[in-house]
C-alpha cells in the first residue's frame, strides 16, 4: 500500500520530497526537482517535508566541522528512535538531579562505610552500594519535583 | 526541541534568540550531568576497591561459638582432643559426641563454601539463644548444656556473605558442615528424624478465680505443650472445639478460628518459618481469654479439649481430665498428678544503669519434681552491654558466658525464683559485630530463656548506625552489584557526552549564521 506522503511526492516533486526521499541536503534536492519537474507545473511545497529537508542539511554541515568520533555519536545520538528514547530517558527517571543523587548518595557513603569499617572493624554486605544507589535516585528526584513545584507555587 | 529549532530556523532567523537560551540550558544541564558521572564513578571505584578488598570484622569470637573462635579443621580436632579451646570451654567433645563427630572426622574435614543462595537450606546449632525464640530450636546435650539450631541465613551477618565450612561425614554416614569461623555445626535437614518425639499437652485456668460463672465473663486459660523430645516435629498444630455462645478474646500465640476451632500453628511452616517443634523440659505456654456470651445456655457446661495434630510424632498425648464449667459455677482447677513445668522471666529497672532479670520455675503439676537441673540461662548478649553484680542462687560460668542454676526439688504448685542483677556499662561500647552472632553488639540487649524473650535497645552512636546499614542484609549479589555500577556509569557518560554534543552542535549552527 503507497502512503498519501509518498503519493504526493510521486505528482509532485517538489524540492522536500526529492530531499526526503534521497535523503540529501535540500540544495541538492532543489537541483534535482528541477531537472526533473514538469516545467510548467508550479512546486507545492510541504512544510513539513521542507523542515526535515532543512534539519538534514544544517545537521549535515554542523557535522563536517566535528572530529571524526563525535560525528558517528550525533548520527547515533540524533537517529530518531535513539533520539526519541533519550529525551524520554534524560526527562524522567535519568534526569541529572536523580543521577547526582544517586552518585553523591553512593559516593559520600559508600566513603563514610568504607573509613567507618576500617575504623571499627565490621564488614559490608555486597548489596550497600545497590540500596545507597537506589535511594539517593529516589531523593533527587524528590528534591528535583519539590523545587519544580515550588517555583511554580511562586510564579502562580 | 534541538530537531524543532533546527528545521525552522534556515525560515525564521528569529529563532537564533531560541537557539541561544536553549543552549545555556543544555550547558547548564552538561555541567550538572558532569557533576552526576563523577560522583557515580567516584562510588564505582570505591565499590570495586571493596569488592577487591573486602573489609574483615576485628572480632572473630563469640559466645555464641560451640569453639572459640573457631580455627582449621586441626584447630578443631586438637581442641576436641584437648577437651577445652581458647576460652576455657570444656564441653567441646561432649557436643561433637552428641553428634557423633569425632576428632578424626575433624581432622579429615574437607573445606567447602554454603553459598549465600543455598543457605535458606542449612541450619546452624550454635550455643546461645536469639530474640526470635519461635525460630530456635533447642537441642538438649545433657543437663548443663543446650544447644539452639536456627536457620542459617539468620546466624550469619552480612546473608550474602558466603559462610566458610569444614564438610566431613560421621561414622554413620550422616554429612555435617563445621563453620570455619566458629566451630558451630551446620546441617542440611533441620530434623533429627532418627529421634523419638513426644508431645504432651494440658489446659487448665491462669488465675483461681472466685466468682461463680455468669454470662459474657471473660475466662483466663493456661495451655501449655511441649515436646519432650529428643527429636523434633514439624506441621504440628492444637486445636480447640468452642462450642455455642464462647467466643476467643485473646491469645499470646497467633490463632487461625476455623469453624468455631482456634487452631494454633505451633510448628507449621505457613506460620512459623522454622516449621519445627524442638524438644524441652519446660512447657511452651499459651494464654487465651474466653467470652461467654448471653448464648451460651444455662444447661450446657463446657468442657475444653486441646487436641494435636501432628504428621510425625511417635506419640500424641492430650489431656484426658476435661475442664467443664456451666454457668452458676465456681471454675475449679482440676487435680493435676503430673509434674508441669513452666517457665518465666521478667525484666525490671530499678534504675537507670541497674538491670534485673527475675527467672522463676513453676510446677504446676501435684507430682514433685526432683533433682531437676534447669537449662543453663545464656548472658552472653547482656555481657555484651552490662557487667553481672550478681547471680542470685545460681552461679556465673565464664567460659560459656552462662549462668549455671544449682540442682533443684519443685513440689507441686511450687514456684523457685532467682534474681539476676546487672549494671549497664556506661557508654555503651560501639565494638562491631562479631563474625559469629549478628546479635552481639546490635545495639540491643537480649536475654531468651525457655519461651521468654526480654529486650532492651540502646541509642545508637553514629559508626554503629553506620554498621547497621553496611550489615543490612540485601538479596543481590557482588557481581550483580558490579553489572549494575558498570551499566551506571554508562548510561551517566551516554547523557553527559549526548548534552555536551548538543552543546557544541548550538555553539556551531549559532556561529554559522553570525558568520
Amino acid at each position: 500500500m503507497v502512503k498519501k506522503s509518498e503519493k504526493i511526492s510521486q505528482v509532485n516533486p517538489t524540492p522536500a520530497n526529492v530531499a526526503r526521499k534521497t535523503k540529501k541536503p535540500i540544495k541538492k534536492a532543489v537541483a534535482k526537482t528541477k531537472k526533473k519537474a514538469p516545467s510548467k507545473a508550479p512546486p507545492i511545497i510541504d512544510p513539513k517535508l521542507l523542515e526535515s529537508a532543512a534539519y538534514i542539511d544544517a545537521m549535515e554541515r554542523i557535522n563536517k566541522k566535528l572530529p571524526r568520533y563525535q560525528k558517528w555519536f550525533s548520527r547515533l545520538v540524533h537517529s530518531q528512535s535513539i533520539d526519541i528514547i533519550s529525551n524520554l530517558l534524560g526527562r524522567s527517571i535519568f534526569r541529572p538531579s536523580a543521577i547526582i543523587g544517586a552518585g553523591s548518595l553512593a559516593a559520600i557513603g559508600m566513603l563514610a562505610i568504607w573509613l567507618n569499617a576500617s575504623n571499627l572493624g565490621h564488614q559490608i554486605s555486597d548489596g550497600v552500594f545497590g540500596i545507597l544507589i537506589i535511594v539517593g535516585w529516589v531523593m533527587g528526584l524528590v528534591v528535583d519535583l519539590a523545587f519544580q513545584v515550588g517555583r511554580e507555587l511562586s510564579k502562580g | 526541541m534541538l530537531r524543532s529549532l533546527i528545521s525552522n530556523l534556515s525560515f525564521s532567523p528569529a529563532l537564533l534568540r531560541s537557539v541561544r537560551y536553549f543552549n545555556q540550558r543544555i550547558q547548564r544541564e552538561s555541567l550538572l550531568r558532569l557533576i552526576g558521572l563523577v560522583a557515580i564513578i567516584l562510588a564505582s571505584v570505591i565499590f570495586g576497591l571493596l569488592a577487591w578488598q573486602p573489609q574483615e570484622s576485628s572480632l572473630k569470637s563469640s559466645s555464641n561459638d560451640i569453639v572459640f573462635g573457631g580455627g582449621t579443621n586441626q584447630n578443631l580436632a586438637s581442641a576436641y582432643r584437648a577437651g577445652v579451646d581458647d576460652a576455657g570451654r570444656t564441653d567441646i567433645a561432649k557436643i561433637y559426641d552428641f553428634f557423633e563427630i569425632d576428632s578424626i572426622a575433624l581432622a579429615a574435614a574437607q573445606a567447602s563454601d554454603i553459598s549465600p543462595k543455598s543457605s535458606n537450606y542449612f541450619w546452624m546449632i550454635s550455643r546461645t539463644q536469639t530474640d526470635s525464640t519461635s525460630q530456635q530450636i533447642p537441642i538438649k546435650i545433657d543437663d548443663l548444656t543446650t544447644l539452639y539450631m536456627q536457620p542459617l541465613r539468620l546466624r550469619i551477618s552480612p546473608a550474602t556473605k558466603k559462610v566458610a565450612t569444614w564438610r566431613l561425614t560421621n561414622p554413620n554416614g550422616q554429612r555435617f558442615w563445621i563453620a570455619q569461623e566458629s566451630g558451630n555445626i551446620i546441617i542440611k535437614n533441620a530434623q533429627l528424624n532418627y529421634l523419638d518425639v513426644q508431645l504432651d499437652v494440658w489446659m487448665d485456668y491462669l488465675n483461681p478465680q472466685t466468682s461463680e460463672l455468669k454470662n459474657n465473663d471473660q475466662i483466663n486459660y493456661l495451655i501449655g505443650f511441649r515436646n519432650s523430645g529428643p527429636g523434633q516435629t514439624s506441621s504440628t498444630r492444637l486445636s480447640l472445639l468452642l462450642p455455642r455462645g464462647v467466643e476467643p478474646v485473646s491469645s499470646s500465640m497467633p490463632f487461625d478460628f476455623v469453624d468455631g476451632s482456634m487452631i494454633w500453628p505451633i510448628a507449621n511452616q505457613a506460620k512459623n518459618p522454622l516449621g519445627l517443634l524442638g524438644a524441652s523440659d519446660w512447657y511452651n505456654k499459651i494464654e487465651l481469654s474466653l467470652k461467654f456470651t448471653s448464648d451460651f445456655e444455662a444447661e450446657s457446661a463446657f468442657c475444653p479439649r486441646v487436641t494435636i495434630d501432628a504428621q510425625n510424632a511417635s506419640l500424641a498425648y492430650s489431656d484426658p481430665k476435661a475442664l467443664c464449667l456451666q454457668l452458676g459455677e465456681v471454675p475449679v482447677s482440676q487435680a493435676i498428678d503430673a509434674s508441669r513445668l513452666i517457665i518465666n522471666q521478667t525484666l525490671t529497672r530499678p534504675n537507670n544503669q541497674a538491670l534485673v532479670f527475675t527467672t522463676s520455675l513453676t510446677n504446676l503439676g501435684s507430682e514433685e519434681i526432683s533433682d531437676y537441673q534447669p537449662p543453663a540461662e545464656s548472658i552472653g548478649d547482656v555481657l555484651d552491654y552490662a557487667k553481672l553484680v550478681d547471680a542470685g542462687q545460681a552461679t556465673f560460668d565464664q567460659a560459656t558466658s552462662s549462668v549455671v542454676w544449682p540442682k533443684i526439688n519443685l513440689d507441686g504448685n511450687q514456684t523457685i525464683s532467682n534474681l539476676t542483677t546487672f549494671e549497664l556499662i556506661s557508654p555503651p561500647p560501639s565494638t562491631p559485630i562479631s563474625n559469629s552472632d549478628y546479635q552481639s553488639y546490635d545495639s540491643t540487649l537480649t536475654k531468651a530463656y525457655a519461651d521468654n524473650v526480654d529486650s532492651l535497645s540502646f541509642d545508637q552512636p553514629l559508626s554503629k548506625y553506620l554498621e547497621a546499614v553496611a550489615l543490612e542484609p540485601q538479596p543481590s549479589s557482588l557481581s550483580t552489584n558490579l553489572l549494575f555500577s558498570l551499566g551506571l556509569s554508562v548510561v551517566a557518560a551516554y547523557f553527559y557526552f549526548r548534552a555536551r554534543l548538543i552543546s557544541k552542535q548550538m555553539q556551531l549552527l549559532r556561529k554559522e549564521f553570525h558568520g
